[in-house]
């Protein structure tokens, strides 16, 4: 029987990753609160059927993501195609840490299945586990995740 | 630009920042599956107070058709109370969270699909049962014999349109309650789904 003091510390050496998944989804800050605590909420329910038979990075990586996208979650206002064009400032010279915040807005513009399976790759995930996570065909997270790659590359180069 | 290298410089300036208010462990979730095991038991509780209600009326009435009518309206709201608090005590909270997202998301619509569903079907029996009684039991107040009354063909065919008019009418509203409830969750998690279904 999982004990709360293991989960607990499991949980404070991973919590990264469950806000991580919060930035890339979720767009208020009454949101992210909600979602944090269902993530735990989720996690500390499902965690007797961890066997342990993966990290429980990854376990927890996927309680997160299943979470979130099954979550009822306020809309988002912003129009990410204004975010890019504020990556520039008048001059034309783009500003500090341009390249990571520009990778941030072209990933949260592409669609969440596509978020999901990008972040898990940037993340070191092999198609294999990602097409375990996302319920795909491994030939069909390659080719996702091509065309994905592209995308993004294409959003990059118009900055 | 490498996207490793710039992922990696995101994750550590903002994709890792803690979340406000991020401290413990909730032990009641707000997960739209919860909103439904809510309503269920709100329902039931109302199944309850309703059942007072005509069988306090079942007393105050004394013709022996309204209290056949209301009878089966009790039996009607029997039957509602123990279907919605076997479907309350039966459903849980904690998704297959730990499965592959396909499963989650189609688990988590199958099961709000279902229960609107079931809901609707159940009400659908209820409005026209409790719809004859209410007609039966106004007829009574308004101090005519609800026998005699119930034998007039002309009472009949308005009691018969009323029932026509009023039973679609209590589903289409509840239909429009419940598409405003869940609709939208209902719509992102399908297109969730199609998403994952497309080979593209």
């Amino acid at each position: 029987m999982a004990s709360e003091r293991e989960f607990t510390n499991l949980i404070e050496q991973n919590r990264g990753i469950i806000f991580k998944v919060i930035r890339l989804y979720v767009h208020h800050e009454e949101d992210e609160r909600d979602l944090f605590q269902e993530i735990l909420f989720q996690a500390w329910r499902s965690f007797p059927q961890f066997k342990g038979d993966s990290k429980f990075s990854t376990w927890l990586y996927r309680v997160a993501l299943n979470t979130v996208l099954t979550f009822k979650r306020r809309p988002q206002l912003v129009v990410p195609h204004e975010d890019l064009s504020l990556l520039k400032t008048s001059s034309g010279d783009k500003i500090q840490s341009e390249e990571s915040e520009a990778l941030y807005i072209a990933i949260r513009e592409l669609n969440e299945i596509d978020r999901m399976i990008i972040t898990l790759h940037l993340d070191g995930y092999e198609n294999e586990e990602i097409a375990e996570i996302s319920g795909l065909t491994k030939n069909n997270t390659a080719v996702k995740l091509h065309r994905i790659k592209e995308t993004i590359t294409k959003k990059l180069k118009m900055l | 630009m490498d996207l490793q290298e710039a992922w990696k410089k995101l994750e550590n300036d903002k994709l890792t920042k803690p979340v406000t208010g991020a401290v413990h462990i909730q032990k009641k979730s707000k997960h739209p599956v919860q909103k439904l095991k809510t309503a269920y038991l709100q329902t039931t509780g109302f199944s309850v107070l309703f059942l007072i209600c005509f069988i306090a009326l079942f007393f105050y009435f004394h013709e022996p058709l309204v209290k056949i009518g209301l009878v089966l309206v009790i039996i009607s709201y029997i039957f509602f109370f123990i279907t919605n608090f076997s479907m309350y005590r039966k459903i849980n909270v904690v998704l297959p969270v730990d499965k592959s997202l396909k499963q989650a998301l189609t688990h988590t619509h199958q099961f709000i699909t279902d229960n609107i569903r079931f809901q609707k079907r159940v009400a659908l029996f209820i409005y026209p049962v409790a719809g004859t009684a209410g007609f039966m039991m106004g007829g009574s107040i308004g101090g005519g014999n609800v026998e005699e009354m119930m034998q007039d063909p002309k009472v009949l065919l308005i009691a018969a349109i009323v029932m026509g008019v009023l039973t679609p009418l209590c589903y289409y509203m509840a239909n429009w309650m419940y598409k405003i409830s869940y609709g939208k969750c209902l719509v992102e998690l399908q297109e969730r789904i199609d998403q994952l279904e497309d080979p593209n």
